[in-house]
């Protein structure tokens, strides 16, 4: 049933996602032709006047496209999540015969993929700013040193380092997104003042993560010394990033799952459609 | 086996009891109108039986099952208020019923569609408050479920929706499933009910058939309600 | 003829009533073939178990007769139905008698103006 979910859960977001990448990639190429002739045209002493303007109105869209990508991503896991969820349409979907898990989880991998698409997209508008042919050929051997010097450096681990990364960035999607979705199921679990309670429990939340995470880290300051000796002591340079980046995963994963349990638990036991 | 059940029901929202007690069953075969007053506890009770509300104390049995992902599987519903995706056409509507619930019929829902002249094309969007709650029926009528829950059917439509909405309930008749309607607008149901129950401020006032209420007091049930809700 | 009901009554007894009324006016032709309960159930707008009893009750009283596979059919049995024509016939009488009596006319009186009124809608209708 999660396929299924996943399905109309893409169907519902495709219809602003894709647009929106569309506009990024049009005004990545109006930039690049509008660069190209702008120059050809200063070459005449040209330039200068309206034309110049426009050209500069459409970079500065396409950089206001770019940030869009990851801030309508971010907007429209929250809208969606509301609207499908705690207000009228919720008395369809909780209705379906899908636990609320299946319901959730549709909506935290379907906005982990518009996030990685964001990512990519943005990659691929920002590389066509500047593409020729000569570059893509050059790019292929880029990569292949990149990825031959990562595993050199890191002794055979460049592939566990993307993992590593790439699953910090999906925590990292799926955290961003329950920070909103626990206070607004919370907040919806009242009669009233619906919203507004939302809004309160997402500070409250904020203000708790940050208070757990301070205290942790004054509760771990004592040991800090005695850890920084035994890095050294045991670990070489690849070992502390690969290190570091499995701490930020376990801490983020921490949070990540107390705060999916609570959503779990809040749309499970104290729903209260309108 | 009853195909509702409820035994010493209650459900509380703050201070607030909204359901106080109850204990009824209802078998499969009926059509079964629950009356009362606006706040009466008729959605609460629904709701309850849909797995969207958890009890305060008490039980609640759906086929002999806690409400809930199986249940569901058995249970067309039609909510109070519109709920449908207002983004979607009737065509992906059905399409959407079609892949949650194995025993949604295409067919009968095309049908139905047809005689309302409602185009699959239509985005719930373009079309009025009237028309998505037929469409939105049709929809729950097309399941072949053994519980349709029915939530004020009859609430805000006109009188030639509001026959055909009963012709439907009635045509869909099937002697394995149960279907309850909710509703205050008596008068509207009565002849197409079995049995009524009345409930009043989170509490069962009776169970009883239509006819032998006619029989015995000589009223209609509309008659009576005003009776007996008299203030 | 659409299906009325009134309010005081329950409505299974409605439903035989009117039933009943289209077997005896020839609507309802001797042997033919009933619709099925739901059909019925639907046209009358009422609860197709309510329906379901009439038809019951009916098939006690050998106005109609169900064949396992065919469906349902009115009595064949003219002579059945001519009975039932009579039975409806003693009851309207009887109310008729009963309202008379409670407006005070006696049965002679009562078979007088029956006699008058009968004459004068006889000329009225040309014949």
């Amino acid at each position: 049933m999660l396929r299924k979910l996943l399905k109309y859960e893409f169907r519902a977001t495709a219809r602003v996602m894709l647009p929106l990448y569309l506009v990024v990639i049009v005004l990545a190429l109006l930039t690049r032709g509008a660069s190209l002739w702008t120059q050809q045209v200063t070459f005449y002493g040209l330039g200068e006047g309206l034309l110049g303007v426009l050209a500069a109105l459409i970079a500065v869209g396409f950089i206001l496209a770019l940030l869009a990508t990851f801030v309508v991503a971010v907007v429209l896991a929250v809208v969606r999540f509301r609207n499908n969820l705690l207000t009228d349409e919720g008395y369809v979907m909780f209705t379906l015969p899908v636990s609320p898990h299946s319901l959730v989880c549709s909506k935290l991998i379907v906005s982990a993929v518009w996030f990685l698409g964001a990512v990519v997209i943005d990659v691929v508008a920002l590389v066509s700013l500047v593409a020729d042919v000569a570059m893509f050929q050059e790019m292929g051997r880029v990569i292949q040193e990149v990825f031959d010097s990562l595993t050199a450096y890191y002794l055979g681990n460049g592939v566990l380092f993307l993992v590593e990364v790439l699953i910090l960035f999906l925590l990292g999607c799926a955290y961003t997104c329950l920070s909103f979705y626990t206070p607004l199921a919370i907040g919806h679990s009242f009669a009233q003042h619906k919203m507004l309670l939302s809004v309160a429990f997402f500070f409250a939340i904020v203000v708790a993560v940050n208070m757990i995470s301070g205290a942790a880290m004054i509760a771990g300051l004592p040991f800090l010394d005695d850890l920084t000796l035994w890095v050294g002591a045991n670990l070489t340079p690849a070992g502390v990033v690969h290190g570091v980046l499995w701490g930020s995963i376990a801490y983020t994963a921490v949070f990540t799952v107390v705060l999916y349990c609570i959503t779990i638990r809040m749309l499970h036991r104290h729903l209260n459609l309108e | 086996m009853s195909i509702l059940e409820t035994k010493g029901l209650v459900k509380r929202f703050g201070a607030m009891t909204a359901l106080d007690g109850v204990t009824l069953s209802i078998e499969p075969g009926r059509i079964v109108g629950l009356l009362g007053p606006n706040g009466s506890g008729k959605t609460t009770l629904i709701k309850l039986a849909n797995g969207l509300l958890v009890p305060t104390a008490g039980e609640i049995w759906v086929d002999g099952q806690a409400p809930g992902r199986e249940s569901h599987k058995l249970v067309s519903y039609l909510p109070e208020r519109t709920s449908l995706p207002l983004w979607m056409t009737v065509k992906e509507l059905q399409a959407f019923y079609q892949d949650f619930f194995a025993d949604f019929q295409a067919e009968r829902s095309e049908e139905m569609l047809d005689r309302l002249e409602i185009s699959p094309k239509q985005r719930m969007k373009q079309m009025s408050k009237g028309t998505r709650e037929k469409v939105q029926l049709i929809l729950t009528m097309s399941r072949q479920a053994k519980l349709y829950l029915l939530d004020e059917p009859i609430g805000g439509v006109d009188p030639a929706a509001r026959d055909y909405i009963l012709d439907t309930i009635i045509r869909n008749y099937n002697p394995e499933a149960a279907v309850v309607i909710s509703t205050h607008l008596i008068a509207d149901v009565e002849k197409v009910l079995d049995e009524v129950i009345f409930i009043d401020r989170g509490q069962i006032l009776f169970q009883s058939s239509v006819d032998s209420i006619r029989e015995e007091k000589g009223m209609s049930v509309d008659a009576l309600f005003r009776e007996v809700y008299k203030c | 003829m659409p299906w009325q009901f009134r309010n005081d009554l329950p409505i299974y007894t409605q439903l035989i009533a009117q039933i009943q009324q289209k077997i005896v006016s020839g609507a309802l032709e001797p042997g033919a073939r009933l619709p099925s309960v739901r059909d019925l159930a639907a046209e009358a707008g009422v609860n197709p178990n309510t329906m379901q009893r009439a038809m019951m009750e009916m098939e006690r009283e050998e106005l109609v007769y169900s064949q396992r596979t065919a469906g349902r059919f009115v009595t064949q049995d003219g002579e059945r139905i001519r009975r039932l024509r009579e039975d409806l016939a003693r009851n309207q009488v009887k109310e008729f008698l009963a309202g008379m009596f409670q407006l005070g006319f006696g049965l002679e009186e009562i078979l007088t103006f029956v006699q008058t009124e009968g004459e004068t809608q006889r000329e009225h209708s040309g014949n």
